[in-house]
């Protein structure tokens, strides 16, 4: 059997960017073509069907964490990467037809956020992996050579290293040991001090600032967007349910809430 | 378990990346997937001047550190990356592994790979499932042609680098423990290797346009697809050497090709062409089946046809083009491509047979020189030495002039650089670039392009002044050394005179004709650098004199070396079936036939057979293209299309290698190989002999291109071995060994093979009894009454005068042409049966057109020549692995001259010549001679993954030696511009 689809890398590179572009105004198109041909009332965001679309879009898009965390808990990385990506592409254009293409609302902004993340996405699934591999034998810092101070200090950041994780995980081998989830629940202060350690012979070593930017904060960036992105939809969902006079702001309020405060 | 480690020597590493070719074989990688890369690294840019730093190579893969930054960086859990705690070797679960890259960004060593399709982390594990399945050594290891990789336990490698009192590179800066050693340059000791200082050069391994879809089986295959069934032992076809190589197979499907460990000589050494060959033979590139053009020349429209057809069509028009202007308006073109059976045997039977003397190969643009040189010194057109160790590894001094050979025939120079480094020889390179070569050696001369021969006559002049040469081999082995001698000292060669032209002071010369003249056996290297010039064969014959009067020659470890690819092959054909020829050869090189066809002077050319890349190969592209399109007949036979195909009327599939069967050229050892036909060639593609076979049948050929001889085994026994040096090595005695290869000469199966040629006391082969050199005299000829007469034909002098290439920087004594291609010329008196054309030699007083062209602004040297290890001609460029390695055409320019010109490392720059204009990237190299630039042969413009027009386009068909025809192809000015 053949490893990899032999398909031409550069088609599939193409269609995947053509593919990706096309989410945000394919979902901007479809909210459109719902606005027209749903009677009115149900093509707006809080109708109930809408409303239905967004708390499944969520859910799609709750479930794109399953991919960051499954592979911390020990779960198949690659099952858990293919069920990111179908999440995050189907949560997306629900979220937006959802949305009815509004993006100069307030929660539009989560929109923006979303697009913008989706593109970090297709960023890394289609364009980092040749940069990856691009990157064999273009950094030679192993062979060079670092100051004696500087060694020293690194040297007594790797003792310091080992002190922690006596405590952190005891059997772990420094070399070989990162944080996981765990260390962060159960140990928090002392999973802290380690990564700021970490941190500083990453500096040293050099790390990200070894590869273009893109390259060494492309992945970050996903992350941060992400969680922010989760923090937006929480905060929306709690304000639409509890504060619906105030999203309201006079206009009847038609969506499906708890409490009207506001 | 011990912890595994590899051990790479940098002074024995010269970046060929047959290690590369191995890991991707053995691993099935495809484009941009790497567990290895070789590095190659130059001096820092703003440092302009040639120095110690301007190259060197970095074998780099995993580093299996003892604290794996990759390791800590992967954030999955379990990890997809873990370390054995036994062996240390890191590896990679790829199922595991979710592609985010994080063990690429915090490798220090740039040592992580990845696969851009499957979208994951790759990474080298010490050959893991190859070791699993009983090997001792890692892929790369195995095939080194320099053995500068070593794989075992890590404590016994460092035990040996300890005994051998070698120093290790420092690639432990952030205390992560890496396994891998290692070993600092010899010939450098003073400055410790550190790649802060070094600039790796943008033109190497820039990807260009490979995608997955460019390879086929067995690149991204899983193991158990690729499981070896059987082997078979046979040669590389690639190149002149025919490296002894394995085929492994599973079934009847090609899974790799490795080298062959059996071979005593070899050892299993492989440069990466070998490798990389077996993309050849599944390329979907291949042409598959005969075509016919329909629309105009050149527009590359072409229609399927059966054999039938295409051959009758083609003899049709001979037979038409025959009857107008007579047999010898056929003219036939052949190279390596092709093979030795069809060169040497099926095309010059057909030739002789339909009555054409217009059939060349390559020769008149690589070697024509040196072998005049050969045959008028010494009686046979080739060295006698051989690669053993106790003879040419037993050399006290290797000198190599004009010879990159680590670049061109790397796996031979591992083999010298091996045995020198154990004996502790030196290593001299005179050569107007630091080539690879020069780059491991302990003296580099960075000689003026055309220089070469005034420093050969200077060293001559200072040995015979100083007495230093060896007067009892000159008195009773050299016939006409003293009237040499008179000659040199008469003319004033000195060393004072020479150093102008050489642009080497007079001191290094004094040092060089010292070392030369002690040495205890001294083997002087030439090759292209020294044939291509228009005094080709007057510099080899100085060369060889050198040799001589220094007494090495015939004699272990002592020789002239220019290697030869001919082989002494006689044809026999019944004198009854030869055709009258009534007209002499056209001229010797190919380059001279442009008038015949454009002007029909002195006779019309009006069909062609071209059996490779005139297109891309012959110099003065524009006249050759002029030219092939006013033929009435071009015939392409070829395994892929290229330019020339574009432009023929019928293009012809061919076989190669192991496709058809065929005998390794023995050029640099004498060493015949025989490659059995394994493989059948791909759609209804025909072994060159097969072709000639079927075509003679339709003139009536075939009771001498005989049916059964489309079997190229019985071809080689019955038809091509009746010499006396080539009786015995039949194919009986080719296979008795596992290796099949035989050292030529022998006269019976019997007869032992002879390590070094004409001893002292030895009889040459063939020759007659006591006769120790194959000439008339028995001696080696310096001077005779026949060659002088001979020589005064061309307006020249036997005993050697000094003069250069037509276009230099300085004002040198040169040759200008005086025939035109149009006119009869002279009967050749060294080629046989050949017009050829004549020279005078012109004053350096007299103001030539070179003040002119300088002015002009033609202010740079242009040297052609080689590209690296995974290039060879235009065929290595149908393969995106070596596409992969060596992507553009590149021009070599110093530092210093580019800031001149404002030309940036990697730019896309126009070069022109006043013949032409080609565009390249440029190269900025500290190790050029900042007037002097080098763009390396083999680009084609209808090439599939880079195209660039050939460095041909900058050349000059006139500029040839009249005594050889060999053309110049090392000394032309030409100017660079920025783009």
């Amino acid at each position: 059997m053949r490893r990899d689809t032999p398909k031409s890398f550069d088609v599939l590179f193409q269609m995947r960017l053509i593919f990706y572009s096309l989410i945000v105004p394919v979902a901007v198109g479809i909210s459109y073509i719902f606005g027209t041909l749903l009677p009115n009332g149900l093509s707006e965001p809080g109708s109930p069907l809408m409303q239905s679309l967004a708390i499944i879009g969520t859910l799609l898009l709750v479930i794109t964490f399953y991919g960051v965390l499954s592979k911390r808990f020990g779960k198949p990385g690659r099952i858990g990467t293919v069920i990111h990506i179908i999440s995050a592409n189907i949560g997306t254009i629900l979220v937006i037809v959802h949305s009815g293409g509004t993006i100069f609302a307030t929660p539009g902004s989560l929109i923006i956020l979303l697009f913008v993340i989706m593109l970090l996405g297709g960023l890394l699934r289609i364009v980092m992996p040749l940069n990856f591999s691009k990157t064999f034998g273009t950094k030679l810092r192993g062979f060079t050579s670092l100051e004696d101070n500087t060694r020293k200090e690194l040297r007594k950041i790797i003792s310091s290293k080992e002190d922690l994780l006596a405590q952190l995980e005891p059997n772990a081998q420094e070399g070989l040991f990162s944080l996981r989830l765990q260390h962060w629940i159960q140990a928090p202060l002392l999973a802290y001090q380690y990564r700021k350690l970490e941190k500083l012979e990453e500096k040293i070593i050099g790390y990200r600032n070894s590869v273009k930017p893109i390259q060494a904060y492309c992945r970050r960036l996903h992350q941060i967007f992400s969680w922010l992105l989760l923090i937006g939809i929480t905060v929306h969902i709690i304000t639409v349910t509890f504060f619906a006079n105030y999203v309201a702001d006079g206009r009847p309020i038609y969506w499906w809430h708890i409490e009207d405060w506001g | 378990m011990p912890r595994l480690a590899l051990m790479i020597d940098l002074e024995r590493c010269t970046g060929c990346k047959s290690c590369e070719a191995a890991c991707k074989s053995e691993h099935a990688l495809g484009p941009t997937e790497r567990h290895n890369r070789v590095v190659w690294l130059g001096s820092k840019l703003e440092e302009n001047s040639d120095n110690n730093k301007a190259l060197d190579f970095l074998a780099l893969s995993c580093q299996h550190c003892e604290r794996p930054a990759c390791v800590r960086a992967c954030p999955v859990s379990p990890k997809a990356i873990s370390k054995n705690k036994e062996t240390g070797v890191v590896t990679v679960n790829e199922d595991a592994c979710v592609g985010c890259g994080e063990c690429v960004t915090a490798c220090p060593y740039g040592a992580m790979g990845f696969d851009p399709d499957g979208r994951h982390a790759v990474k080298c594990d010490l050959c893991s499932d190859r070791r699993a399945e009983g090997s001792t050594t890692t892929a790369c290891a195995a095939v080194c042609p320099t053995k500068a990789i070593t794989f075992g336990p890590r404590d016994e490698l460092l035990n040996t680098t300890e005994a051998n009192n070698r120093e290790m590179i420092k690639n432990d800066p952030f205390l992560l423990g890496p396994a891998t050693i290692y070993l600092d340059r010899i010939t450098n000791k003073q400055e410790k290797f550190d790649a802060a200082d070094r600039n790796s050069p943008k033109v190497i391994d820039s990807f260009t346009n490979i995608s997955i879809n460019d390879t086929v089986f067995p690149y991204g295959h899983d193991r158990e697809d690729r499981e070896i069934t059987r082997i078979e032992s046979g040669g590389c076809n690639i190149c002149f050497n025919s490296c002894t190589t394995k085929f492994h197979f599973k079934d009847d499907k090609l899974v790799k090709i490795t080298g062959n460990e059996e071979d005593p000589a070899l050892q299993g050494r492989v440069c990466p062409k070998s490798q990389i060959s077996i993309q050849l033979y599944s390329s979907k590139m291949r042409l598959t089946q005969p075509l016919k053009r329909i629309g105009k020349r050149g527009d590359n429209n072409f229609e399927p046809i059966s054999w039938d057809q295409a051959l009758d069509e083609i003899a049709q028009k001979m037979r038409s083009i025959k009857k107008t202007n007579g047999s010898e308006a056929l003219g036939l073109f052949s190279g390596t491509r092709t093979g030795t059976l069809t060169n040497r045997g099926y095309i010059r039977m057909f030739s002789k047979l339909w009555g054409t003397p217009n059939f060349v190969t390559t020769e008149p643009f690589c070697s024509s020189g040196k072998n005049l040189a050969y045959s008028m010194t010494q009686g046979y057109s080739g060295p006698g030495n051989s690669y053993t160790e106790s003879d040419m590894g037993s050399a006290a001094l290797h000198v190599y002039w004009g010879d990159n050979q680590a670049e061109t025939r790397p796996v031979h120079f591992g083999m010298i650089n091996d045995w020198r480094l154990k004996k502790g020889s030196r290593m001299i390179v005179i050569d107007p670039r630091k080539t690879v070569t020069a780059s491991k050696a302990d003296w580099h001369i960075p000689i003026r392009p055309g220089g070469d021969m005034a420093l050969a006559l200077a060293i001559i002049h200072y040995i015979f002044e100083k007495n230093l040469h060896d007067e009892v081999f000159c008195k009773a082995w050299v016939l006409g050394w003293e009237k040499w001698k008179s000659f040199i000292l008469k003319k004033g060669y000195t060393p004072e005179w020479a150093a102008k032209f050489a642009d080497i002071s007079v001191n290094q010369i004094y040092k060089l004709a010292e070392e030369i003249a002690h040495a205890d056996g001294c083997i002087i290297y030439g090759s292209r650098g020294i044939n291509q010039h228009m005094n080709s064969t007057q510099s080899n014959r100085v060369l060889m004199f050198l040799a001589a009067i220094t007494g090495n020659w015939g004699r272990p470890g002592g020789a002239y070396f220019n290697m030869s690819a001919s082989l002494p092959i006689d044809l026999q054909i019944p004198e009854d079936k030869l055709a009258d020829i009534k007209k002499p050869k056209l001229r010797t090189s190919p380059v001279g036939w442009t008038k015949a066809i454009l002007e029909g002077k002195p006779y019309p050319l009006r069909s062609m057979f071209v059996n490779n890349n005139p297109m891309a190969l012959w110099p003065d592209q524009s006249e050759t293209r002029k030219a092939l399109l006013a033929l009435d007949l071009l015939v392409h036979i070829d395994i892929f299309p290229n330019e020339t195909s574009a432009f023929a009327d019928y293009v012809l599939p061919a076989a190669t290698g192991i496709e058809k069967g065929e005998v390794g050229r023995a050029c640099e050892d004498r060493r015949i190989v025989w490659i059995d036909r394994m493989i059948s060639p791909p759609g209804s593609a025909k072994p060159d002999g097969w072709i000639w076979i079927e075509l003679g049948k339709r003139f009536g050929f075939e009771d001498v291109l005989k049916e059964e001889w489309k079997d190229s085994a019985k071809f080689w026994d019955e038809a091509l071995i009746s010499n006396i040096q080539l009786r015995g090595v039949t194919q009986k005695r080719l296979h008795s060994n596992p290796y099949k290869w035989v050292r030529f000469p022998v006269s019976t199966e019997e007869e032992p093979e002879i390590q070094t040629l004409y001893l002292e006391g030895s009889t040459a082969p063939g020759a007659p009894k006591g006769k120790r050199f194959p000439t008339d005299s028995g001696k080696l000829e310096f001077f005779t009454d026949e060659l002088e007469k001979k020589f005064s034909a061309y307006g020249l002098s036997a005993l050697p005068e000094f003069y250069g290439d037509k276009e230099s920087l300085i004002n040198m004594p040169h040759l200008e042409v005086i025939d035109d291609d149009s006119e009869s010329g002279i009967l050749g008196p060294f080629a046989s049966g050949g017009l050829s054309i004549r020279g005078q030699i012109v004053s350096p007083k007299t103001p030539g057109s070179n003040t002119k062209a300088i002015q002009e602004g033609y202010n740079l040297e242009l040297i052609t020549g080689r590209p690296a290890a995974p290039h060879f001609h235009s065929w290595t460029h149908y393969s995106w692995q070596s596409q992969e390695m060596w992507p553009d055409l590149y021009v070599q320019i110093h530092p210093k001259t580019a800031r001149k010109l404002g030309v940036k490392d990697g730019a896309l720059v126009l070069i022109e010549s006043r013949h032409g204009s080609i565009h390249a990237r440029a190269w900025l190299y500290s190790g050029m001679r900042p007037t002097s630039v080098f763009i390396p042969i083999g680009w084609g413009e209808r090439q599939p993954f880079s195209k660039w027009h050939s460095v041909n386009f900058l050349t000059d068909k006139t500029q040839r030696d009249p005594i050889s025809e060999q053309t110049n192809l090392k000394s032309l000015l030409c100017r660079v511009k920025p783009i």
